[in-house]
C-alpha cells in the first residue's frame, strides 16, 4: 500500500503558510486593521490597544495610506480612537482625539468619517452651544474603495450587517456598510443570490436613502431614494414604495426647505442651547416624546445642528425597536454601552417578554439596574433590588454565567457575584 | 467426432466472458473478475451538484464543496451542514446466462441482473473563521452491490475451441468511506485555495465460484475467487477558484484518490490448491477545470472538463489466473476526458425557491483491455490462453449520463435537492439538504 505523508505534509504547510501570511505581521497597518475589527465587535478597549499601537509605528493621519502591495486604507487613528473612548464614556479624551484627528486636515476629506465625527463631537459636547457645522454630503459618484478590513468582505455581508444597524437605528455605521455593498454590486433584486442557494432581498439604494434621511441629510437622501423610484427597487412590495414616496417627498421638502432658511444666528443660539439641555435631560429620564419635542424645536431654529439630529435618530430607533424584540435588545444593549442606562432599561424592559429565558438579556437588565444604583447618589434600595432580582434570574437559567468583564465594570460585577448562591 | 473440451479453456473462458458482458466500468486491477464489474462515484456530492450534470468545479459554493471543491468553502460566510441520500440500480447484463439447443447448433441467452443500493453518502459541516474556512466530511466514493449466476453455456464466440462456461454464482459487497477534513484559505477577494485531506477505508467482500453442475453447494464447486478483506489509505483533494468578475468564476481541482492492498484467495477444493496473493485496488486520480457563467442571479451555466487517470487502474497489475501465460503488461486501460455540462435556474413564488436543474456528461472508456501479442510459443495451451485473454478483453463502449434535478429554498437558511442520473450501466437518485445557521 502506497502512502504518500509527504505529500499530505507537504500541503497541510502549503495551506498553513497562506494562513500564516494573511494573518501575520505587526506593523501599523495590522493593528490598524486590528483596531477596526475590534471596533466592529464593539471591543472598545481593544480597539485603543491596537490603535495606539498604531500610533507608535505611524502617528501621522492620512488618507489612501499604502500597506502593503497595491492596499491603502484610510488611516485615521484619532477619529477612531476618539470613537472608542466616547463609546467608554471617556468624554475629554474623546473631544481630544477628535480634535486631533481634526488638525491634521485629512478626515475632511472622508465625508462618511467626518459626519461622525462632527456627530460624535456634539455628543460628548452635551449642553455647550450646538455645533452647527453642515457635514459635507457623501458622494455617491465614485463609491468608496477598500478603506478598511470591511471592505474584504462580500457584498451581501456588508449588507447583511448595514441592515442590521438599519434595525438598531445606527444610521451612520448603516452608511457604511451599505455603501460598501453598494460599491460591489450595484443591482437592486429582490431575489438577489448571495452564495449557494441563499438569496436575500437587496434594496441599497432605498436603505441608504432612509439612513441619509434619518442623518437628515437630506441631499444624500433624496439622491439615493430618486435612484431607487428610478431603478423600481421596490414596485413589487407596496408597503415598502408607499415609504420611499413618503420618505422622497419629505427629503426634498426638506432639502428646498433647508437651503432657503439661513442658518443659525448668535441670537438663537442660546435658545437651542436651553432646548438641548432639556432635550437631553428628558432623553437620559427616558421621556422620549418630550424630548423628541424639544429637538424638533431646536431644528426649528437650527435646521443643522446634528446634536438635535442624532438625539432625534437615537429616539427614533427607540421607537422603531419597539415593534420587535430583538430591535429592543439590540438598542437596550447599546444604550447600555453608551452608559445611558435609563433607555437601556426602558428598551430591555420592553424586550423583556421575548426573552425571559435568556441569561444575555437578563445580565443586561441587572447590569443596567445595577448601574443606576451605583450612579445614584442616594443608592435608591429599590433600583438595587431590582437589579439583584434580574441577576437572580440569570443564575437560574444559568448557574455557571459570569458577566464578561469587557462589558460589564467591577462594581456591577460585585453585585452580581454577591447574588450567586455559592459566594452570599 | 466431439471436438475435445479443455477444462482450463473452460475456466478461463467462463471468467473472461463474465469480464467482458458488463457494461458498467470495468476496474479490474486483477485478470479476475472480481472487481470488473462496480462504479467508481466520481460524481460531485449533493443532488444540487448531481442535477447540473455534476459540473461543480468552479461552483463548489455550499457545504459539499469539502469534496467538489475546497477552494469554494471560502464563500460560505456561515456554518452549514449538508446531507446525502442516494439510492443506486447497478444494471449488470450477463451475455451467457444459459444457452438453447444441442452442442452443434445452439443459441446463447443473456439476462439482466438488477442491484439497487441506497444508504447515507455524504455528509458534512462546514465552520467559517475570518479568512480561514474548516470542514469535516464522511464520503462514499464507492458503495458497490452485486449478484448474479448463471446457468452455462456453450460459447459460440471462439469457433473451433470447443468451449463451454461452466455455471457460476458470484456476490459483491464493496465499500469505499472517504473521512475528511478540509481547510480553505481566501487569498484575495478573487482568488481562493482549499485542499481536503483524509483517510480512505476499503471493505471488500466478494466470491465467485465455478460449479461442475447447475447445483450451486460446495460439492460441485470447480474453483472460488474470495476477497474478504478491508485496508486504509490517505487520499487528498486540492483546488482553487478564481473570480475575475463578478458573474464568472473558474475553478481547477486535483485529486488523489486511495490505493488499497487486498488479500485474494483462489481454491480449487477438488485438487486441493490454495493460494492468497495481494492484489492493489487503485482509485484513479483526475485533475479537473471549470468554467461556470452567471448572466442573472437567478441562472448559471457550468461546465467542466476532467481528465481521469484511467491508466493507474493497471499500475501494479497482478496476475491472479494463467500467470504463467500472460503478464501485467498485456492489459491496459487509457486515461479518459470527462465533459460535464449542466444549467441551474430558479425563481421565487413568495418566499419559497423553486430550482430547476439539467445537464449532462460524458464518461470514457475504461475497461480494461487487452494489449499483448500472440503467443510466440509452440505450447498450444499459451497460444490458446492469449487467444481468448485478447478476444475478451476487448474495449468498451463510452457512456452518456443525463442529469435532471429539482430543488426548494425554504425559510432562507435551508434548501431540499433532488436530481436523478440516468446512463446505460446505472441510474441514480438523490436527495439532499443543505442547513445554514
Amino acid at each position: 500500500m502506497n502512502k504518500p505523508s509527504s505529500y499530505l505534509m507537504a500541503l497541510v504547510a502549503v495551506i498553513l503558510g497562506f494562513s500564516e501570511l494573511a494573518l501575520a505581521g505587526t506593523l501599523w497597518y495590522v493593528a490598524y486593521d486590528k483596531a477596526l475589527r475590534a471596533q466592529e465587535k464593539e471591543a472598545w478597549q481593544t480597539s485603543i490597544e491596537y490603535l495606539q499601537q498604531a500610533l507608535l509605528d505611524k502617528p501621522k493621519s492620512q488618507l489612501k495610506a499604502k500597506t502593503y502591495g497595491l492596499r491603502f486604507v484610510d488611516y485615521l487613528p484619532y477619529f477612531y480612537l476618539g470613537v472608542a473612548y466616547s463609546r467608554l464614556g471617556n468624554k475629554p479624551e474623546a473631544l481630544k482625539n477628535f480634535e486631533l484627528e481634526e488638525q491634521y486636515g485629512e478626515i475632511q476629506n472622508a465625508s462618511d468619517e467626518y459626519a461622525m465625527l462632527l456627530q460624535l463631537k456634539g455628543e460628548q459636547k452635551g449642553a455647550k452651544p450646538a455645533v452647527t457645522m453642515r457635514p459635507k454630503p457623501a458622494t455617491t459618484t465614485k463609491p468608496v474603495k477598500a478603506k478598511t478590513s470591511a471592505d474584504k468582505l462580500p457584498w451581501y455581508t456588508s449588507y447583511e450587517i448595514g441592515m442590521e444597524y438599519i434595525e438598531s437605528g445606527d444610521w451612520l455605521r448603516a452608511t457604511g456598510y451599505l455603501k460598501r455593498a453598494l460599491a460591489v454590486k450595484d443591482t437592486p433584486s429582490q431575489y438577489a443570490r448571495t452564495y449557494g442557494m441563499w438569496f436575500i432581498a437587496y434594496f441599497p439604494y432605498y436603505n441608504l436613502g432612509l439612513a441619509y434621511y434619518n442623518q437628515g441629510l437630506w441631499q444624500n437622501a433624496v439622491e439615493y431614494l430618486t435612484k431607487s423610484d428610478k431603478l423600481g427597487e421596490l414596485k413589487a412590495m407596496k408597503t415598502e414604495y408607499a415609504d420611499l414616496q413618503k420618505l422622497l417627498t419629505d427629503s426634498r421638502a426638506r432639502l428646498t426647505g433647508a437651503e432657503q432658511k439661513p442658518a443659525a444666528t448668535e441670537d438663537v443660539a442660546e435658545m437651542v442651547s436651553q432646548e438641548i439641555v432639556e432635550g437631553v435631560q428628558l432623553f437620559n429620564e427616558a421621556k422620549l416624546a418630550e424630548a423628541e419635542k424639544k429637538f424638533k424645536a431646536v431644528l426649528q431654529l437650527d435646521p443643522y445642528n446634528s446634536l438635535a439630529k442624532s438625539y432625534l435618530v437615537k429616539i427614533a430607533a427607540a421607537g422603531k425597536a419597539k415593534s420587535t424584540p430583538k430591535g429592543d435588545f439590540n438598542a437596550g444593549m447599546s444604550a447600555f454601552s453608551r452608559g445611558q442606562y435609563d433607555e437601556a432599561i426602558a428598551l430591555l424592559n420592553a424586550a423583556r417578554s421575548a426573552y425571559e429565558n435568556d441569561a444575555d438579556f437578563h445580565a443586561y437588565f441587572g447590569g443596567a439596574y445595577a448601574k443606576k444604583y451605583l450612579a445614584a447618589g442616594s443608592r435608591d434600595k429599590a433600583v438595587y433590588g431590582k437589579a439583584v432580582v434580574a441577576f437572580a434570574r440569570v443564575l437560574e437559567i444559568d448557574a455557571g454565567y459570569k458577566l464578561d468583564p469587557r462589558v460589564f465594570s467591577n462594581d456591577v460585577i460585585e453585585i452580581f457575584n454577591s447574588v450567586t448562591p455559592g459566594k452570599k | 467426432m466431439l471436438r475435445s473440451i479443455k477444462i482450463w479453456v473452460m475456466t478461463l473462458t467462463c471468467l473472461s466472458l463474465i469480464v467482458t458482458m458488463l457494461p458498467s466500468p470495468a476496474v479490474a486491477q486483477t485478470n479476475t473478475e472480481n472487481f470488473a464489474q462496480f462504479e467508481f462515484n466520481f460524481n460531485n456530492p449533493g443532488a444540487r451538484a448531481t442535477g447540473i450534470g455534476g459540473a461543480f468545479i468552479s461552483i463548489a459554493d455550499d457545504a459539499t464543496a469539502a469534496e467538489a471543491n475546497p477552494a469554494g468553502l471560502t464563500t460560505l460566510i456561515r456554518p452549514e451542514i449538508s446531507f446525502e441520500l442516494k439510492g443506486v440500480r447497478y444494471t449488470q447484463h450477463v451475455s451467457n446466462f444459459t444457452h438453447e439447443g444441442t452442442f452443434l447448433d445452439f443459441t446463447v441467452k443473456d439476462r439482466n441482473f438488477d442491484r439497487s443500493v441506497i444508504s447515507p453518502s455524504f455528509a458534512s459541516l462546514v465552520y467559517p473563521v475570518k479568512n480561514l474556512t474548516f470542514s469535516a466530511f464522511r464520503y462514499e466514493l464507492v458503495n458497490f452491490e452485486s449478484e448474479f449466476y448463471t446457468k452455462g453455456s456453450f460459447i459460440s464466440t471462439l469457433p473451433n475451441t470447443g468451449s463451454v462456461a461452466l455455471p457460476v454464482k458470484a456476490s459483491m459487497d464493496l465499500r469505499i468511506v472517504n473521512w475528511g477534513g478540509a481547510a480553505s484559505v481566501k487569498i484575495n477577494e478573487k482568488f481562493s485555495l482549499g485542499a481536503s485531506f483524509g483517510v480512505s477505508q476499503i471493505d471488500a467482500n466478494s466470491s465467485f465460484s465455478r460449479f461442475g453442475l447447475e447445483v450451486f453447494d460446495e460439492a460441485t464447486v470447480v474453483n472460488n475467487a474470495a476477497i474478504d478483506d478491508t485496508d486504509n489509505d490517505l487520499f487528498f483533494n486540492v483546488g482553487f477558484i478564481l473570480k475575475p468578475v463578478d458573474k464568472l468564476s473558474i475553478g481547477g481541482l486535483y485529486k488523489r484518490r486511495p490505493e488499497f492492498s487486498l488479500g485474494h484467495t483462489l481454491t480449487a477444493p477438488s485438487t486441493g490448491f490454495s493460494e492468497t496473493k495481494d492484489i492493489n485496488f487503485n482509485a484513479p486520480s483526475a485533475f479537473g477545470l471549470g468554467l461556470s457563467y452567471r448572466p442573472t442571479d437567478a441562472l448559471i451555466f457550468s461546465f467542466d472538463a476532467v481528465r481521469v487517470n484511467y491508466s493507474e487502474l493497471t499500475d501494479n497489475f497482478v496476475v491472479v489466473f494463467i500467470p504463467d501465460f500472460v503478464k501485467g503488461d498485456d492489459y491496459k486501460v487509457d486515461n479518459g476526458m470527462e465533459f460535464h455540462f449542466g444549467a441551474e435556474y430558479v425563481s421565487f413564488i413568495k418566499s419559497v425557491g423553486y430550482v430547476l436543474r439539467g445537464g449532462f456528461f460524458t464518461e470514457p472508456d475504461n475497461r480494461i483491455r487487452w494489449v499483448g501479442q500472440p503467443a510466440n510459443s509452440s505450447d498450444p495451451d499459451q497460444v490458446e490462453a492469449r487467444r481468448i485473454q485478447s478476444f475478451f478483453f476487448q474495449e468498451g463502449d463510452n457512456d452518456f449520463h443525463y442529469t435532471f434535478g429539482l430543488g426548494f429554498i425554504l425559510m432562507k437558511d435551508f434548501q431540499i435537492d433532488l436530481a436523478g442520473n440516468l446512463s446505460r450501466g446505472s441510474d441514480e437518485g438523490v436527495a439532499s439538504v443543505v442547513l445554514r445557521f
